[in-house]
């Protein structure tokens, strides 16, 4: 008890100064009061709200003047509140309010904004197939990357380039101090577990002090998303038409390829993976050179033949997705339909190589 | 001081307790991974359509006899009530279009996604031709010039998607027995492998790419067709991005879209400066217009389509819902946007959906004024029993023609437009 004594008493005396440092945005030489405000790194053009507040004085029924690069903005009583569009990046807004006591002079107090924005763009290092015009989304126990992109210009007009500005880096609240630092603009980190998300915060401040910005995103972690397309022969993958359930498919013979999207994976015959596929309830290998791949023969059959696939991967527990597609191969159409199979047959016939 | 001791009894009620903890919560990780499975497969089901699979003993692929059924194509006029023709260009997979200058007359150059043949069609008439006799298998995306050059993009045997920059080559012309129309060759060379998108300056013939780097984004690239000048402008920790060159010479990048996430898009100059055009909009898709501040972007959220028109210092909803990607200017000075727009509200993350091939929808054309505020819909494809889930729309320099891709298909057509 002895030894946390004097940490009690440090607490005690300092965390007054520290919120009180933490909250306001004023200038408090002399005065009592000080400006807060909300948000308190605003980007250009956007609504910022102001108070006025005091540790000492009850300013409700106090006459008090807002004032923006010095015009009037707002007065009345107990008018602690104030809000402004904030100026165009490379500008800056001086505000000052004066409040005036039935018993005493008048106190002021200054702030300035100068807006800058702070981008934050996110994605991530799982798999999503060539030519995919979305974002890669990060998928469990897959790397988020993300980068700030900071936009702070001087009043004169010259733009500080991101090796003198200062990232502060957060992840879920905490403080990355060793990815932090002065150029560092980006950063990869772990994203949550299946079913959670992870929420990415960066300050932004310029060395020399001027400028500062924030910006924050959160970032749910995907499902695997098992999506299966035809591999034709003629076309290549069908990304742009995935196999549905009940599609009729007059063809002969077609290879069905998997793509697991937002897995942890460099592509979907990544030796990790394992693809258990079945038709018709019956398990079926699938290709030996690309085991993401089916191609199942219907010559001699026709009807209804049911794929099932499931998906792990080795390294990744939580890579685990299982799809099923009815589908109905109609020889017909391809001139090579013979006598259709009892159903207790399964009519497809595995042409894998 | 003893440690307290603790029954049998106890024991054995506390290691039930555990027992029927851990069983407990197998069956509940059981019932729910049950979920997961029938969400995958409701997905399936939900995404569905009824539209026969694309078929390589059927009526597509460069087959003489399919060849001469798509070149004829299928014209018909538009319903009763609208100004608008449409004409079938090609019933094959298409993998991109242009419309070409010539010293007379516009065309619609195209590459057919199974062969990489270019094609000339001519909307006027109604008619196309093969060009082209130099076989590139299973073509991706194309990318046309003003002056007919083309970039055809593949994936080859070992998965690396490769790039093509070519020229019709008049000098190799070859004649067959198959068409009495001489054909030429496609002659040229291939970029660098991997680069993961990819934007052509239709006017000066300048590209933009993005190519992975060390760090596990991407660099942005310009480079002359002829293959000088490379320059690296950009660099970036995240590979998500969309190049857009301008035919007036701006490069532009857009985050990879994502429902219900920001999205930011930038100007970039030469030398890699990013100036914000579009910043923290959820499920961003953009349409620039070149020579202009102008600017149309989409918002995707949940359910939610929302398309804006907006200049450098403000934005406005318009009447209509849909994505960006989905919308064409018409040329020139007037601020009149085309746009393919859902005739129902889409299901969630349409936009997620949608670029997996997963999500379709059947679109009605809209003319949009942003000058008057007026928009009217110009044509009902349903009212012709035909329903189209627009992609890659492009517009002729005299507005009169919008060529487009039907996603499910990937077929080609031409919608003729009245001003």
């Amino acid at each position: 008890m002895k030894r946390a004594t004097p940490l009690i008493v440090f607490i005690i005396f300092f965390s007054p100064l520290t919120t009180f440092a933490q909250s306001s945005s004023g200038d408090l030489s002399g005065s009592s009061l000080f400006i807060v405000l909300s948000p308190q790194s605003p980007a250009p053009g956007e609504v910022v709200n102001l108070t006025v507040e005091s540790p000492l004085e009850d300013l409700s029924q106090s006459d008090i003047t807002w004032y923006n690069n010095g015009s009037v903005i707002g007065e009345g009583q107990g008018q602690v509140t104030q809000t402004i569009v904030a100026p165009e990046g490379g500008q800056s807004a001086t505000i000052s309010v004066s409040v005036q006591n039935a018993s005493g002079a008048p106190e002021t107090a200054q702030t300035s904004i100068a807006p800058a924005n702070v981008d934050l763009l996110v994605d991530s290092d799982s798999y999503a197939p060539p030519f995919y015009k979305g974002r890669i989304l990060p998928g469990a126990e897959s790397n988020i990357h993300a980068e700030a992109i900071t936009h702070f210009i001087r009043a004169d007009g010259s733009v500080i380039p991101p090796t003198q500005i200062n990232y502060t880096w957060k992840q879920d609240g905490s403080v990355i101090g060793s990815r932090s630092g002065v150029g560092k603009s980006s950063i990869t980190l772990p994203a949550a577990l299946l079913f959670g998300s992870t929420q990415i915060e960066v300050d932004a401040a310029s060395t020399d002090g001027t400028l500062s910005g924030s910006a924050s995103v959160s970032i749910p972690t995907n499902n695997p998303t098992l999506v299966l397309y035809e591999n034709n022969p003629v076309y290549g993958f069908t990304f742009y038409r995935p196999i549905h359930n009940t599609d009729a498919i007059p063809d002969l013979e077609m290879t069905f390829a998997a793509v697991p999207y937002f897995t942890t994976i460099s592509n979907p015959n990544d030796p990790t993976l394992d693809y258990s596929w079945t038709v018709n309830g019956s398990s079926i290998s699938g290709s030996k050179s690309d085991p993401s791949e089916l191609t199942i023969n219907a010559q001699n059959s026709s009807g209804q033949a049911t794929i099932g696939l499931e998906l792990y991967d080795s390294q990744n527990a939580f890579t685990h997705a299982t799809g099923s597609w009815t589908v109905t191969l109609d020889a017909a159409h391809a001139n090579a339909f013979e006598s259709a199979p009892s159903a207790s047959q399964n009519p497809f016939t595995n042409t894998n190589q | 001081m003893k440690p307290p001791r603790i029954s049998p009894l106890s024991i054995r009620i506390g290691t039930a307790i555990f027992i029927v903890s851990i069983l407990g919560a197998l069956l509940g990780w059981y019932v729910y991974l049950r979920q997961q499975q029938g969400a995958i497969q409701a997905t399936t089901i939900e995404s569905g359509l009824n539209a026969p699979a694309p078929s390589f003993t059927g009526s597509s692929g460069s087959t003489p006899t399919n060849q001469a059924q798509a070149n004829t194509g299928a014209a018909f006029a538009g319903n009763a009530t609208s100004s608008a023709v449409l004409w079938e260009v090609d019933a094959s997979p298409v993998a991109g279009m242009g419309f070409v200058d010539t010293a007379t007359e516009e065309y619609l150059y195209y590459v057919e996604r199974g062969n990489g043949y270019v094609f000339s069609a001519h909307p006027s008439t109604q008619t196309s031709v093969r060009l082209t006799n130099t076989l590139l298998p299973k073509i991706y995306e194309a990318f046309f010039a003003n002056d007919g050059s083309v970039i055809e993009r593949s994936i080859d045997k070992n998965g690396n998607l490769t790039t093509f920059l070519g020229t019709v080559s008049a000098s190799s012309s070859v004649t067959t027995s198959a068409t009495t129309t001489p054909l030429m060759q496609l002659s040229g060379v291939y970029l660098q492998t991997g680069i993961e998108h990819i934007a052509l300056n239709p006017v000066s013939k300048a590209i933009f790419y993005l190519a992975p780097n060390k760090s596990g984004g991407v660099d942005g690239i310009t480079e002359q067709w002829s293959g000088t000048g490379k320059t690296t402008i950009f660099s970036s920790n995240i590979r998500s991005w969309l190049p857009y060159f301008l035919s007036d010479g701006t490069t532009i990048l857009l985050e990879s879209p994502a429902d219900g996430m920001p999205g930011y898009a930038y100007s970039v100059s030469a030398s890699g400066a990013l100036t914000p055009l579009v910043r923290n909009v959820n499920g961003l898709t953009i349409l620039p217009k070149p020579s202009s501040s102008l600017l149309v972007y989409g918002s995707s959220s949940g359910n939610t389509l929302s398309l804006y028109g907006a200049t450098t210092s403000s934005a406005t909803l318009l009447p209509v819902a849909t994505v960006a990607d989905k919308c064409v200017w018409l040329p020139g000075k007037s601020e009149i946007v085309y746009c393919a727009v859902p005739n129902f509200t889409p299901a969630n993350d349409f936009l997620d959906n949608w670029y997996k091939g997963l999500a379709d929808s059947s679109d009605d054309w809209w003319k949009i004024d942003l000058l008057t505020g007026t928009s009217v819909r110009i044509y009902s494809p349903s009212a012709d029993n035909y329903s189209f889930d627009v992609e890659n729309p492009m517009i002729d320099p005299s507005g009169n023609y919008i060529s487009f891709i039907n996603a499910p298909d990937q077929s080609l057509w031409v919608l003729r437009v009245t001003q």
